[in-house]
C-alpha cells in the first residue's frame, strides 16, 4: 500500500499479513506432488483469526473490529495481499457470513456462530449462486415453505466456495413475502454436498442439494432493512473483497512480468525495450490504478454510507473482471512458452483470476447490476 | 503564521451556500453550440464573481490573491459547485499556466500575473507545440535573438488552445542553435494582443474552432518576461505538462475546471442514461450493458485519478505518474464516444436532430488522445519513467540543434 493511500495501521496490517502469508506459502503447497486441494490448516486460520482477519466487519459490541474505523477498506488490504499470495482462506466467505450475522443475528444466533468465526476455531460459507452462474438476487429460486415448527426448503446451490472445515452454510432462498436466508449446518445426513475440482487448484467449490429439507424456526436470519436490501449488501462485500484478492494478484504477475522483461534480452536488447511491448505495460499499469482506485473508492463510499456505494463495488468488480484475464494472458505472452508451463506461477494466477472473475457476480452481471442503480 | 485560524470545510461550505450560491447560475442554462468568445466573456464575469465572493484560487496561496486551503475544501467547492455554471474557460490558466508561474515566475512576475488570472482579468495559453513537430517538442524552431534588454521572436505555434481570447501566452523558444536541442530552449511570456502575434483560429473537423495557430513576426519582449532561465526552458516546459496532466486528471489547482467524461459530479445521473431514456432503448439488454460499461470507465478514470493525485501528493509516485490519469482520460473519452455512437444509432447520422451532435463529436473523438501529449507519449513516459523501462534510442540528443535532421521543408530561420 502507497503512501498517501490508506492509514498508518492499514499499511501496518498490510505488512503484517504479508509476512504471515509469506511464511504460510501457498504456492510451494500447491506444488507438491499430488495435492489435490489443500484444505484449510486449522492452526494457521487460528492465527489468521488472531490477526483480525475475521472480526473487521463484525461490531465491537459482538466482540469485532476494525483497524481503521473502516473495517471494508481493513479486509481490501488483507485481500490484496491474500491474492498476491494466492492463499485459500476462506476470507471472503467468513467475512460475509461474520458481518450477515453480527448485523442481521438474533442473540442466540450470535451466541452460536460468531465466537467460532472470531477465533478461527469454525468456517463458514455461503450458499448463494444457483444455475451455474447467477448471483444477482433476483436469480434465486431455491424454494422456502412455511411449515408449522420453521421451514421446508428445496433446491440446488452451486459454485459454493467449498471448505471442508465449514460448519454452517449461510443459504439464501425464495419465499412468497420475499428472499430469506437461513444458518444451516454444512453436514447433515440430509444436506448432501459434492465437492467438485475447480479450475483454481487452491480452493475447492460444492454444488449443494437441499431436498425437502427441513430447517426450525430459528435458522432464519432476519434481514434488517429487508432481506433483499441484506443480500444486495452481502453481494457487494462478496464482490469488492473479491476484487481485491484478483487485484492484488495482479499487482503480483506484474512485477514478475516487468523483472522477467528487464532480464530475458533478444536481440541484445531487454524485451521490453521494444516499444510494442513497453506500451502494453503501460496501458496495464494504468489500469491497475484504476481498478485499486475503483476498489479503494468503494470501501470508503461503504465507510461513509454513501449511496454510490453499490455502484462502485460492482463496478470495481465488473472492471477488474474484464481487466484481470487480458492482464494474465498478456504477461504469459511477454513471458513466451515458459509462461504455459506447468513450473511457471502464471497459470497458478490465471486459474485464480478465472474462478473469482465468475465467483460472486461475472463483468455482465455487474455491468446489469449498475445499470439498474443508475436509473436505467 | 495565520493570524486566524483556518475556515474549516463546513464553513466554507456555508460560507458558499449563504454568499456564493446566490450569484451563480444553473449550469442548464448554457446552449451548447455558444460561441467561444461569447463563453470567454461570461467566464471573465463568473470568475470575477468567484473572485469578489472570496472563492478564486482555493488552493492558491493567499499573498497571490488565493485562498490557501486545502485539497478537503477543493473537493468541497466543486461538490457544492456541482449545479453551477462555472468558469471552465479558465481551466488552463489556473490550472496549468498560474501553477507554473508559482514553480518558476519571479517575485514580481506572480504578483504582477497570478492576481489578474483569479480576478478573471486575464486569460493565459500555451505556446508548444509548432507546425512542424507535436510530440517532439524539444524540437522548436520558433527563435528568440537576445538584443539588449529584449527578446526578438520569430516563428509560429500551433494547437494552442483558447489563443483567441487570450491575453497572455507561455512560449518555449529557441534561444541557442549551437547547443543539443534540449538545452537551447527558453520559456518566455508573449502578450497576445501585440500587432506583431497574429492568431489564426484552426477549423476542426468538426466545424469547431477551439484550437489556434500564430505567427510572431519580429515580436518585441522585454527580457523581464523570461520565465526560468536562459537556455533552460525544457525544464520549465516539462513542469508544464505535469501540470497540464493534473489538470485533466482533476489533480490541479485550477479548482476542477477542466471536464472530464461521465457525468458532471458525483451523483448526477450519466448523459448516457440520458441518452438512453430518450430513445427508448433503456430496456434493451445490449444497451444496458454498454451504458454501464461507459459509466464504469467514467468511475475508474475519477477514482483512478484520484488515488494518483494522493500518491503524487504524498510522494509515494513521481510527478511523471500524472501521464496515467491523462491516459485514462483519453482512452475513457474514446469509449464513451464510441459507446454513444452506438446507442444513438442513426440519430446521431443525421443533421440537426437532438442527438446529431454525438456524430459530430465523434468525427473528433481522437481529440484528447491527441491533445496535450498524445497517448503514446504518456505511455512512453509510464513506461520510462515510472516503470523504468529502458529509453528508445534517439538521434539528436547530443548534437548542436542545427545540425540535427528536420523535416525536409522546414528550414532554420535567419537569424
Amino acid at each position: 500500500m502507497m503512501e498517501g493511500i490508506g492509514t498508518d495501521e492499514q499499511r501496518l496490517l498490510g505488512m503484517t499479513a504479508r509476512r504471515f502469508l509469506e511464511a504460510a506459502q501457498p504456492i510451494e503447497r500447491l506444488r507438491r506432488p499430488g495435492s489435490s486441494a489443500p484444505g484449510l490448516d486449522p492452526l494457521e486460520w487460528r492465527q489468521a483469526a488472531e490477526l483480525g482477519w475475521t472480526a473487521l466487519l463484525v461490531s465491537e459490541s459482538d466482540g469485532g473490529g476494525s483497524v481503521s474505523g473502516n473495517g471494508l477498506a481493513d479486509l481490501i488490504v488483507i485481500a490484496e495481499n491474500h491474492g498476491r499470495a494466492l492463499y485459500s482462506g476462506p476470507l471472503v466467505e467468513v467475512n460475509v457470513v461474520a458481518a450477515a450475522v453480527s448485523r442481521q443475528g438474533t442473540p442466540e444466533q450470535k451466541t452460536a456462530i460468531l465466537p467460532g468465526l472470531l477465533d478461527g476455531s469454525s468456517v463458514a460459507t455461503w450458499a448463494t449462486c444457483e444455475l451455474h452462474g447467477h448471483w444477482l438476487p433476483d436469480t434465486i429460486r431455491l424454494e422456502a415453505r412455511r411449515v408449522a415448527d420453521g421451514f421446508v426448503v428445496d433446491g440446488t446451490k452451486s459454485f459454493v466456495v467449498d471448505e471442508p472445515a465449514a460448519s454452517c452454510l449461510l443459504v439464501t432462498a425464495r419465499l412468497e413475502e420475499g428472499l430469506p436466508q437461513f444458518l444451516a449446518p454444512r453436514a447433515a445426513p440430509d444436506i448432501p454436498v459434492c465437492p467438485e475440482r475447480s479450475l483454481d487448484l487452491a480452493r475447492g467449490m460444492a454444488t449443494v442439494r437441499f431436498e425437502e429439507v427441513h430447517l426450525p424456526g430459528t435458522a432464519l436470519l432476519e434481514g434488517a432493512g429487508g432481506a433483499e436490501a441484506a443480500i444486495q449488501h452481502q453481494l457487494s462485500t462478496a464482490a469488492l473483497v473479491t476484487a481485491a484478492g484478483i487485484v492484488g494478484g495482479l499487482d503480483r504477475v506484474f512485477e514478475l512480468t516487468v523483472e522477467y522483461g528487464l532480464d530475458r534480452h533478444a536481440f541484445g536488447r531487454p524485451v521490453l525495450s521494444y516499444q510494442a511491448l513497453k506500451h502494453r505495460m503501460a496501458d496495464t499499469r494504468a489500469s491497475l490504478e484504476a481498478a485499486h482506485g475503483l476498489i479503494d473508492g468503494a470501501a470508503e463510499a461503504f465507510g461513509r454510507q454513501d449511496p454510490e456505494a453499490h455502484i462502485l463495488a460492482s463496478a470495481a468488480k465488473a472492471y477488474v473482471g474484464d481487466l484481470a484475464l487480458d492482464v494474465v494472458q498478456d504477461a504469459i505472452q511477454i513471458h513466451g512458452g515458459v509462461g504455459v508451463t506447468w513450473e511457471h506461477d502464471l497459470h497458478l494466477y490465471l486459474r485464480r483470476a478465472t474462478v473469482d472473475r465468475v465467483l460472486y457476480g461475472d463483468p455482465r452481471e455487474h455491468r446489469e447490476r449498475v445499470a439498474a442503480l443508475i436509473g436505467m | 503564521m495565520r493570524e486566524v485560524p483556518m475556515e474549516t470545510v463546513d464553513e466554507f461550505r456555508s460560507r458558499f451556500r449563504s454568499t456564493l450560491a446566490p450569484h451563480l447560475s444553473s449550469r442548464n442554462d448554457v446552449a451548447v453550440d455558444e460561441d467561444a468568445i461569447e463563453r470567454a466573456h461570461r467566464h471573465r464575469r463568473i470568475q470575477r464573481t468567484l473572485f469578489d465572493h472570496g472563492f478564486a484560487g482555493v488552493l492558491y496561496p493567499p499573498e497571490y490573491g488565493g485562498l490557501g486551503l486545502t485539497w478537503d475544501h477543493q473537493r468541497a467547492f466543486l461538490d457544492e459547485a456541482s449545479s453551477f455554471e462555472l468558469p471552465r474557460s479558465f481551466n488552463l490558466t489556473l490550472g496549468i499556466l498560474g501553477p507554473v508561474l508559482l514553480d518558476f515566475g519571479t517575485e514580481e512576475q506572480r504578483r504582477r500575473w497570478i492576481p489578474a488570472m483569479l480576478r478573471g482579468d486575464d486569460y493565459w495559453v500555451q505556446l508548444l507545440s509548432e507546425p512542424g513537430g507535436g510530440s517532439d517538442m524539444a524540437g522548436a524552431t520558433t527563435s528568440a535573438r537576445a538584443d539588449g534588454e529584449m527578446y526578438v521572436v520569430n516563428g509560429a505555434k500551433m494547437w494552442t488552445s483558447n489563443a483567441h481570447f487570450a491575453s497572455w501566452g507561455m512560449a518555449l523558444v529557441r534561444t541557442d542553435w549551437d547547443r543539443p536541442k534540449h538545452r537551447g530552449l527558453t520559456m518566455i511570456a508573449i502578450p497576445m494582443d501585440d500587432p506583431r502575434v497574429t492568431v489564426r483560429p484552426i477549423r476542426l473537423a468538426n466545424g469547431d474552432a477551439r484550437f489556434c495557430e500564430e505567427f510572431f513576426d519580429d515580436l518585441v519582449v522585454p527580457v523581464g518576461y523570461r520565465i526560468g532561465p536562459e537556455n533552460d526552458g525544457w525544464t520549465v516546459a516539462s513542469r508544464m505538462l505535469v501540470h497540464q496532466r493534473n489538470m485533466v486528471g482533476g489533480n490541479s489547482l485550477d479548482g476542477g475546471l477542466h471536464e472530464t467524461p461521465g457525468p458532471p459530479s458525483r451523483h448526477a445521473t450519466d448523459p448516457l442514461v440520458e441518452l438512453a431514456h430518450q430513445l427508448g432503448r433503456n430496456g434493451d439488454p445490449g444497451v444496458r450493458q454498454l451504458v454501464a460499461e461507459g459509466h464504469i470507465a467514467s468511475l475508474a478514470l475519477r477514482e483512478g485519478a484520484d488515488r494518483v493525485g494522493r500518491a503524487v501528493r504524498a510522494g509515494a509516485l513521481p510527478a511523471s505518474a500524472s501521464s496515467i490519469p491523462k491516459l485514462l482520460r483519453a482512452v475513457v473519452g474514446y469509449r464513451r464516444a464510441q459507446i454513444a455512437l452506438d446507442i444513438a444509432g442513426s440519430a446521431a447520422l443525421v443533421e440537426g436532430g437532438p442527438h446529431s451532435r454525438i456524430g459530430t463529436e465523434w468525427i473528433v473523438a481522437k481529440t484528447q488522445s491527441l491533445a496535450g501529449g498524445t497517448n503514446e507519449m504518456q505511455r512512453n513516459i509510464i513506461a520510462e519513467r515510472l516503470l523504468g523501462l529502458p529509453r528508445e534510442h534517439s538521434l539528436d540528443l547530443d548534437v548542436p540543434f542545427k545540425d540535427v535532421r528536420r523535416n525536409r521543408n522546414r528550414s532554420r530561420p535567419a537569424d
